[in-house]
């Protein structure tokens, strides 16, 4: 596999690992304080969190599609020793810690310092996404997220064909958003060429096994076939989107608010142009699940690897061009993200002003 | 062999034991297409379904009655009447007949006439069949009787099998038409 041309890739130690899982531990137990923690079946929301009930309780039976294709979660949910509910929630807690440490992982896989990736860390547990997950504990989106975020890192390490092949098989058996990451990998191995017959067979070869479980899975399986098991986006009701601002904060707040603009102002950074290039195929297909099932605002949360390293960008040029102001607007900008996470003019004014002092300072550097 | 050759083998072996596990393991019990539908009543479905033919496979035998709502499968009010009993609306209703492995059943259904708002219980003749293949025909007494048929084991399949009844007789009434008691399956080779 090519190398990821973010060269600046650091290697992480242990004790930098060890710091990064307990910053998510503590993330993830401050947004859990304040909630009701392992719910009964009967209480949880939605069919989703039902069906995957009823998976668990006979886990090689078919239900209804698409949740049976998802059947990760079920069956680990029907393996572990506990309860129903409780292995439910062990299984969030578990995918949720380890997105978060994953994250970290990616970030510095990516290049940013320890500091850096554990602000990356902060953004996606502060997320509201997570808190979704801890109240409705009976989805399969935490691990399958988590698995997905293994797979990524593999890419961009450049694992060999097999531990990535068999990593991606495992996370479309949690949910089948594991193939959004398949753009990634082909463009990462065609390096700065789009058409690579090369780099096209060796991504069919790691491919192949999660294309046969899922094939499996919707053709051996006792189910019926449906020719696409979702719903469209003129069925169901759905609150609408044109002229509805409420609509739009949910979908800012879904992608990280006001990271996600600051995400998309670095994605024409020369630095970064790779990474869109690898990782834009990726952000549209995430984006694109709000034309297709009902809920779908949470599964935006998908969007981190694409989003966040982003939007971290500005977060390393704050640090390196204006260092005795970083720690101050860092904090009024993670402040902005955990308390006024619908609103964009107060995050946005700040980080403007960075820009203009960080212009002020070069034009003052190159005159002096 | 070198370190990562050796994670490579591992992992494709790995897939491959993934892959032959699930071909081996999933159950092929069938299901019918379903749409949404309301969370805690889905899951009832499918857990009632699989009690119901386990039951039928351990005991040779099970009944339900209409209170069990995932039997009704289509067609029918969605509220009981008071005396428990199920009423079809549509002129074809069907119901869910879970089997594990296919075999004779002897099918028995309790059925009775609705009358029209205006007018008094007649007569009333149906088609009846199983996963859209028709089996035969019955007139419903007007003070209702016992439906009883016979399934071949190549009209089943492993999961939930659909039993339908059509009104054939014609009304112009759009209500209810017809009103189930309860339904019987057994074995045939056990009936005795």
């Amino acid at each position: 596999m090519t190398s990821s041309p973010e060269s600046r890739s650091h290697h992480t130690t242990l004790g930098q690992l060890l710091v990064a899982f307990l910053v998510a531990l503590a993330g993830l137990t401050v947004t859990l304080l304040p909630l009701p923690g392992v719910v009964s079946v009967d209480e949880a929301p939605g069919l989703d969190a039902h069906i995957y009930v009823a998976m668990a309780e006979a886990p090689t039976v078919f239900t209804m599609p698409p949740y049976a294709y998802r059947p990760g979660v079920p069956w680990l949910a029907h393996l572990l020793p506990f309860s129903l509910e409780i292995n439910f929630f062990l299984l969030t807690c578990i995918g949720l810690l380890a997105t978060l440490t994953l994250a970290y992982v990616l970030f510095r896989q990516l290049g940013y310092s320890h500091g850096l990736a554990l602000l990356g860390l902060s953004f996606v547990a502060a997320s509201p996404e997570v808190t979704v997950f801890l109240t409705n504990h009976f989805l399969v989106d935490p691990l399958a997220l988590a698995l997905m975020t293994a797979v990524l890192i593999a890419i961009e390490r450049s694992e060999s064909a097999g531990p990535t092949a068999l990593l991606l098989l495992l996370a479309s058996l949690f949910k089948e958003t594991a193939f959004f990451v398949i753009p990634v990998l082909y463009l990462r191995l065609a390096g700065t060429r789009l058409v690579d017959s090369r780099a096209a067979w060796r991504v069919l070869l790691i491919s192949s096994p999660a294309v046969a479980a899922a094939l499996l899975l919707r053709f051996a399986w006792g189910g019926v076939f449906d020719a696409f098991p979702y719903l469209s986006p003129w069925e169901g009701h759905r609150q609408s989107w044109f002229g509805n601002m409420e609509a739009y904060q949910t979908i800012w707040s879904g992608l990280f608010g006001y990271l996600a603009l600051i995400a998309i102002a670095n994605a024409f950074a020369e630095r970064w142009r790779n990474f869109v290039r690898c990782y834009l195929p990726f952000a549209a297909l995430v984006i694109a699940q709000l034309l297709v099932p009902q809920n779908s605002e949470r599964l935006l949360f998908f969007a981190f690897p694409a989003v966040i390293p982003l939007a971290l960008a500005e977060f390393q040029r704050i640090r390196d061009e204006l260092p005795e102001w970083f720690p101050l607007l860092t904090a009024l900008l993670v402040f902005c993200y955990v308390f006024l996470p619908a609103q964009l003019v107060p995050p946005m004014a700040l980080v403007i002003l960075a820009r203009i002092l960080i212009g002020r300072r070069r034009t003052v550097g190159e005159t002096g | 062999m070198n370190r990562r050759k050796v994670v490579d083998v591992i992992s494709w072996g790995a897939c491959l034991a993934i892959l032959l596990a699930m071909l081996v393991g999933l159950d092929r019990y069938q299901r019918p297409s379903l749409d949404g539908g309301y969370g805690p009543e889905r899951r009832r479905y499918f857990s009632s379904t699989l009690e119901r033919a386990r039951e039928l496979q351990e005991t040779g035998r099970y009944r339900v009655q209409p209170e069990e709502r995932w039997l009704l499968r289509g067609g029918w009010d969605e509220k009981l009447t008071d005396g428990r009993e199920a009423l079809a609306v549509e002129r074809r209703a069907r119901l869910v007949v879970p089997v594990l492995v296919p075999d004779a059943l002897a099918i028995r259904f309790q059925l009775t006439p609705v009358p029209p708002e205006s007018g008094d219980a007649s007569t009333i003749e149906l088609e009846y069949g199983i996963n859209g293949v028709e089996i035969g025909r019955f007139v419903v007494p007007a003070d209702g009787g016992v439906l009883n048929f016979r399934i071949e084991p190549a009209l089943l399949h492993r999961g939930d099998n659909i039993v339908y009844l059509y009104r054939v007789t014609r009304r112009s009434d759009p209500g209810p038409w017809l009103s189930l008691g309860w339904m019987n399956v057994r074995v045939a080779s056990s009936e005795s």
